[in-house]
């Protein structure tokens, strides 16, 4: 087990990707290893986006330890609980989903992780809970919505610090089921472009079919 | 100076940003704080509104922003709970009992065979031979069947497990019965409209289909039409194959019993009603089912007559 690449707090075994728990046992499902008595939990690429973006070679992410993160579109906590695992003690998330059904699931995994804070909000509407966070250092974009860039740009011009990091994933069919994903990720690109830079881009193919990651930087 | 307040609490900030004084809430006013909408700020730029923020990702202040959050959205999800879930829980359970009760009532028919096949033969009703067997001993079935000599052996230890089986299944099926009419009730009082003119079960199946009242009332007629087609209809608008003409409402009556080439069209004037009906519940409108439900019959018969 040695880290992956030049990114802190994420390491690999085997071609696999893992990260260190930061409270001990399996979150959904995955495998956990002991290795010098610690644990750690498999990092499944067809899981979760960012895994699959970093084996597909994405250069930055900027989730390293301490950071701060604000994740819009958590889920049940799948990918939040490996970047939790990434940020360690220090670092802070506030994770986000709209949906009722599934932030019940992730309130109980942020009951037992120190660094996660659970928000059933709406991710379009960043009035709503701009009294209930802070700044942070990553914005981290995984919802299913047909507006998601400019959700994603709201979000970080209210909240993501200067030099601040954000990785917008982005579903073609969500966005239009009718165009070709090409001309969608093109699109995105294009309003991306006018309000920060656009640092890495990578398509999530063969973990997630039609799906594409953009990190960009706050101007 | 700027006076900022957040569910932390009022902080006063000079002209160069840095904090002058702050007075922090309890823990019970900063919930209060968090479950009244967002206050007011005064109007300040995107920066500095990105330098206090900044300001507030101390630990110390995390420490707190997780607590609150902890209980607010402890407060929210507990609050969502509605009428919508109980609804969509109420036909998942009972779909998901009809499928168990044919399950084992095909394992019970098969081995109660072994004694008494004709029973299998002459009736083909699963819930009919289910309950034939838990009330009534073999020698009764075959009067009322009017079975003279059977196939089968029927020594009478080994049909008291399939019997006590038997009368679980019944049970269950009452309460499916019991579920379905919990269901209605329900409906009733949340979508009195919607409920008149689709029936119980396909009502709910709409409903799960669509989400909540709101969706319903959110999507066009034309969804409403199709909701249950989603593999045809994407299929149709990613590759031009023909488009479909009815999801769930096929299962409705007024559908099923019309001619086959103007189901397409029944299903799709039902769709309009039911546009207008979950409208008129959700915002609690007069109870008009029972007109929209002629409407609709009336306008499938004039096509008739065309």
């Amino acid at each position: 087990m040695k880290q992956f690449k030049q990114f802190k707090g994420v390491y690999e075994e085997n071609g696999k990707l893992w990260t260190k728990s930061f409270v001990a046992g399996s979150v959904y499902g995955e495998r956990t290893v002991y290795i010098n008595s610690e644990e750690y939990h498999e990092w499944i690429p067809e899981r979760s986006k960012l895994a699959a973006g970093l084996l597909n070679g994405i250069s930055q992410i900027g989730i390293k330890p301490d950071s701060i993160v604000l994740y819009l579109g958590s889920g049940s906590g799948t990918t939040p609980s490996h970047v939790s695992d990434i940020i360690g003690e220090n670092g802070f998330i506030f994770a986000l989903d709209f949906a009722p059904r599934v932030v019940r699931d992730l309130w109980f995994l942020c009951d037992k992780r120190k660094n996660m804070a659970p928000l059933l909000a709406d991710a379009n509407h960043p009035e709503t809970y701009s009294h209930l966070v802070s700044a942070v250092d990553v914005i981290y974009m995984d919802v299913a919505q047909r507006n998601q860039a400019e959700i994603f740009l709201k979000n970080i011009n209210k909240f993501l610090k200067q030099g601040g990091f954000g990785i917008l994933c982005v579903k073609a069919r969500s966005v239009d089921v009718t165009k070709k994903p090409s001309e969608i990720f093109k699109k995105v690109r294009d309003e991306l472009k006018k309000e920060t830079i656009i640092v890495d881009y990578k398509e999530l193919s063969p973990y997630e079919k039609d799906h594409a990651m953009f990190v960009v930087k706050k101007k | 100076m700027i006076v900022y307040t957040n569910v932390l609490g009022k902080f006063y900030f000079n002209d160069k940003l840095k904090l002058d004084k702050e007075e922090l809430f309890n823990f019970d006013e900063s919930i209060r704080n968090a479950l009244k909408y967002n206050e007011q700020n005064e109007k300040i730029s995107e920066k500095e509104n990105i330098a206090i923020l900044t300001f507030f990702s101390k630990e110390k202040y995390l420490e707190k922003f997780r607590k609150i959050n902890l209980e607010v959205t402890r407060i929210k999800v507990g609050e969502s709970v509605n009428e919508d879930n109980y609804i969509i829980n109420s036909i998942n359970t009972i779909e998901e009992i009809t499928k168990a009760t044919n399950s084992i009532a095909t394992r019970v028919k098969e081995w109660y065979s072994l004694f008494l096949p004709e029973l299998t033969e002459k009736i083909s009703d699963n819930e009919l031979i289910i309950q034939l067997i838990a009330e009534k001993d073999h020698k009764e079935i075959m009067h009322k069947l009017r079975i003279e000599k059977s196939l089968g052996k029927i020594p009478k230890k080994e049909t008291e497990p399939i019997i006590k089986v038997s009368r679980k299944l019944v049970e269950l099926q009452k309460e499916r019965e019991e579920l379905e009419k919990y269901l209605e009730s329900v409906m009733k009082n949340y979508c009195p409209n919607f409920l008149s003119l689709t029936g119980t079960l396909i009502g709910a199946k709409l409903f799960r289909a669509a989400g909540s009242l709101k969706r319903l009332v959110e999507l066009p007629s034309s969804t409403i039409h199709l909701l249950g087609a989603e593999k045809a209809l994407f299929r149709h608008l990613k590759s031009g194959a023909r488009p479909p003409k009815y999801g769930i409402l096929l299962q409705h009556p007024l559908v099923n019993n019309a001619k086959k080439y103007e189901k397409g069209k029944a299903a799709r004037i039902l769709a309009y009603k039911i546009s207008i009906a979950v409208k008129v519940d959700y915002f609690h409108g007069e109870f008009i089912g029972d007109k929209l439900l002629l409407e609709v019959k009336k306008k499938l018969e004039s096509k008739n007559k065309k």
